[in-house]
């Protein structure tokens, strides 16, 4: 198999990435080896991982070979990969091409395969990954359009399509939302957000995640940190509107 | 120590507004007990005791009951208690209350009992009709007895490897009441035990920072039956011993002071001084054996002996070492365990070397006449030296490579090893992958792991836990545990709470004569 990258050479099966970790908790059930792709089509004031947006020189081009060499002696550590970003879409084939490499391979046929995607990708892309993965982790940013485009530069009609079609496929693993205070926490926007959850699936996981300036760049940072109660708040009202699993961080 | 020291140090203890009564009693007696003559040592060993190259961990000078003691409780429970007036109980308040009893009747170098027993196989046989609220008020009781009566954070109990409702309630309990007393095993076999009792265990773990689970498949092949028929147990901080027996010492050698006084390559260190070393760690051990056997007497009479409770032959001592990562370093120009490979194989032939030398060397008054080797996890006053076998703390790479670093030497310290592993908070939203990462450490020879929780109100010191809050209150003010002195000492000496990774040394010191300031 071949593929191409952003600079339009084409290579064997592999991906741009920028970074791989291998113990996370954070991107999915269970202990997981996350793989940060290289490059967003988004570019929201609000991104913790900035660097990853556009190109850069500490990404690697890596063959869907190298990777599993390095998965392999992780393997009984495991419950599966997570491939993240970026945007992790963007690189589509290099994407199918691992997930098909990690269940064909003995040592690691037992690793649940989860996308973190922004959602952007079209449906005849999802048709594709389908098959071979377990799960998408989607975040959508906002259900106001507007606020969706001040956030990320865009609207998000293909976002939320995305959404309706993971769920068809069965492919929808949860929801994650990003709370902003005065952006996302509003009244009108959480009875939206639990609309649209509502519509698709109550019973969809739904992860809410608090802001922190940790990774963020200049114009991220006039946004406030959002604190314990607005995020127990932000979750007492996703339930009231009819959400059935919404997950908070736990505070201590 | 002159007597205007003794005198000193007595007035100081008996002025002290940080210690209960108690505490005051048990550091009076041992400043008694510092009034009497070493076992006679060579010129060497008491030359290696006075530098610190080997160290009883400030056991005494007159060992008069053995460091750990492990009764075999099931056969107490079973028979009854001549002694204690006590018959075999027939339900479950009996059992409890009668357990209660005997722990106040069971000596340890901490004054406390170390090892409580494998309480879910204790207490399983006798909650047949009990239902889960009066098993789960009654367990609940009993946790808050412990806690309260024996305040001394070694004070150990052990669960598993059999899922039972006794031991998934205890686990519950355990993380509703979030208590530094008492520390918990879970003995784990992927065979026996089933996912359902390990997940409850990392559960607690995300909540508290405890269990400590052992790999019991590993461990039992360590204690086989014939030898050793009530199997073994996890006490204090990870030392893993025989039921029914115990350790007569810990008397440990520091390897960054050993591998520090080399002169030559490393294959002459482990030919020559290595060896040399060892023999003077062995004869400190041997002369504390002696002196508690046949001096002290201490097997001769009493009821744990007369009622089959202990048995002098399910005795060893334990050969300690820490500071391998200094000498590690030392021996082969600053590399550092977990980040150079080199220095991984290093370390695990040095403690392939140590152990094949205390395998070969005997020691009277043990099981089998050998000491059994033990990753000793250090102790509150440690500066310069990791504990045990351990990476250095605060530069431990990611959970997979640090266990991939150590495991290899995990078989060869068949009387515990203290590794810890911390972990990010956000374990605390994601506990299974505490299961996933606990399976693959055993999949890789790990003897036992013990996750470290970053944000936790329990704080795990080495092997033991303190609270937080606690810690502050001690400074100012009279604690209830004993172990949490030592955990403020600990903090201080090695900023504990300021570290990433809350990983320091202060084992299962007892409280020596001097007054911490």
């Amino acid at each position: 198999m071949s593929t191409s990258t952003s600079d339009g050479v084409t290579r064997a099966a592999g991906l741009e990435v920028a970074s791989t970790v291998p113990v996370s908790f954070v991107d999915g059930p269970g202990n997981r080896f996350t793989v940060f792709l290289q490059g967003c089509n988004l570019d929201c004031f609000n991104c913790h991982n900035a660097a990853l947006i556009g190109t850069s020189r500490a990404a690697a081009w890596r063959s869907i070979d190298d990777l599993l060499d390095e998965l392999r002696p992780l393997a009984g550590f495991l419950r599966g990969i997570t491939v993240t970003g970026g945007e992790a879409t963007l690189q589509l084939d290099g994407l199918i091409a691992l997930f098909t490499a990690v269940r064909a391979d003995a040592d690691l046929a037992h690793l649940t395969i989860l996308v973190d995607s922004n959602g952007t990708l079209d449906p005849a892309g999802w048709h594709r990954l389908a098959p071979v993965m377990d799960g998408a982790m989607i975040d959508v940013k906002a259900i106001d359009d507007a606020t969706h485009r001040r956030i990320t530069g865009s609207g998000n009609a293909d976002v939320l399509a995305s959404v309706r079609l993971l769920h068809e496929l069965d492919r929808l693993a949860e929801l994650r939302l990003l709370v902003i205070e005065g952006l996302t926490d509003t009244p009108a926007e959480l009875a939206a957000y639990a609309g649209f959850v509502t519509s698709v699936d109550a019973s969809t996981p739904v992860r809410i995640m608090a802001y922190r300036h940790h990774g963020v760049r200049a114009k991220g940072l006039h946004w406030p940190e959002t604190s314990p109660a607005t995020m127990a708040r932000v979750q007492a009202t996703l339930h009231a509107h009819g959400v059935r699993d919404v997950r908070a961080p736990t505070q201590r | 120590m002159d007597l205007a020291a003794l005198r000193e140090a007595a007035h100081e203890t008996v002025t002290s507004s940080q210690l209960t009564t108690r505490q005051v009693q048990q550091r009076l007696a041992q400043i008694g007990e510092s009034t009497l003559p070493y076992p006679k040592l060579s010129a060497d060993a008491d030359d290696a005791m006075r530098t610190g190259l080997v160290s009883d961990l400030r056991e005494g000078s007159a060992p008069y009951r053995p460091r750990y003691l492990l009764p075999d409780y099931a056969r107490a429970l079973a028979q009854g208690s001549a002694f204690l007036e006590l018959d075999a109980p027939k339900d479950l308040d009996d059992a409890i209350s009668f357990l209660s009893i005997l722990y106040h009747h069971v000596p340890s170098i901490t004054t406390y009992p170390v090892y409580l027993g494998d309480l879910d196989v204790l207490l399983e046989p006798f909650v047949d009709g009990v239902d889960d609220d009066r098993l789960h008020a009654t367990l609940t009781r009993f946790w808050r007895y412990l806690d309260r009566t024996l305040p001394d954070a070694f004070t150990h109990a052990n669960l598993g490897p059999h899922d039972s409702r006794v031991g998934r309630m205890l686990l519950r309990i355990d993380r509703e009441l979030a208590q530094v007393v008492p520390n918990l095993t879970l003995k784990w076999d992927p065979q026996l035990s089933g996912d359902g009792l390990l997940d409850e265990a990392v559960r607690s773990i995300a909540a508290v920072n405890k269990p400590h689970i052992a790999n019991d498949p590993m461990i039992r092949a360590d204690f086989p039956p014939e030898r050793f028929p009530a199997g073994y147990g996890v006490v204090s901080c990870y030392n893993t011993l025989p039921v029914g027996g115990g350790s007569h010492t810990l008397v440990r050698l520091n390897l960054a002071i050993s591998a520090a006084r080399h002169v030559g390559d490393v294959d002459a260190y482990l030919d020559t001084t290595l060896p040399d070393h060892l023999a003077l760690l062995a004869e400190v051990i041997t002369a504390r054996v002696r002196f508690l056997v046949e001096e002290a007497g201490f097997y001769d009479h009493g009821f744990l002996v007369d009622e089959g409770l202990i048995d002098p032959a399910r005795f060893t001592a334990m050969a300690g070492i820490f500071g391998v990562a200094e000498a590690v370093s030392v021996l082969l120009d600053g590399a550092r365990t977990g980040h150079d490979a080199g220095a991984d194989a290093l370390a695990h032939r040095l403690v392939e070397r140590i152990a094949a030398i205390v395998a070969d060397t005997p020691i009277p008054h043990c099981a089998g006449e050998r000491a059994m080797l033990h990753a000793q996890s250090g102790i509150s006053e440690d500066v310069g030296a990791t504990a045990g076998a351990r990476l250095t703390v605060g530069d431990e790479p990611d959970t997979i490579s640090h266990v991939l670093a150590v495991a290899p030497h995990h078989r060869l310290f068949a009387s515990g090893i203290s590794d810890i592993f911390p972990v990010e908070p956000t374990a605390a939203d994601n506990h299974t992958a505490l299961a996933d990462l606990t399976r693959g450490a055993f999949d890789h020879g790990l003897r036992e792991i013990t996750f470290d929780v970053d944000g936790c109100e329990l704080v795990r010191i080495t092997g033991y836990m303190v609270r937080r809050s606690d810690v502050e209150r001690s400074r100012t003010a009279e604690v209830r545990h004993t172990s949490t002195l030592l955990g403020a000492e600990a903090m201080d000496n090695h900023q504990v709470l300021e570290r990433a990774s809350r990983v320091v040394s202060a084992e299962s010191t007892p409280f020596g004569v001097t007054v911490r300031r």
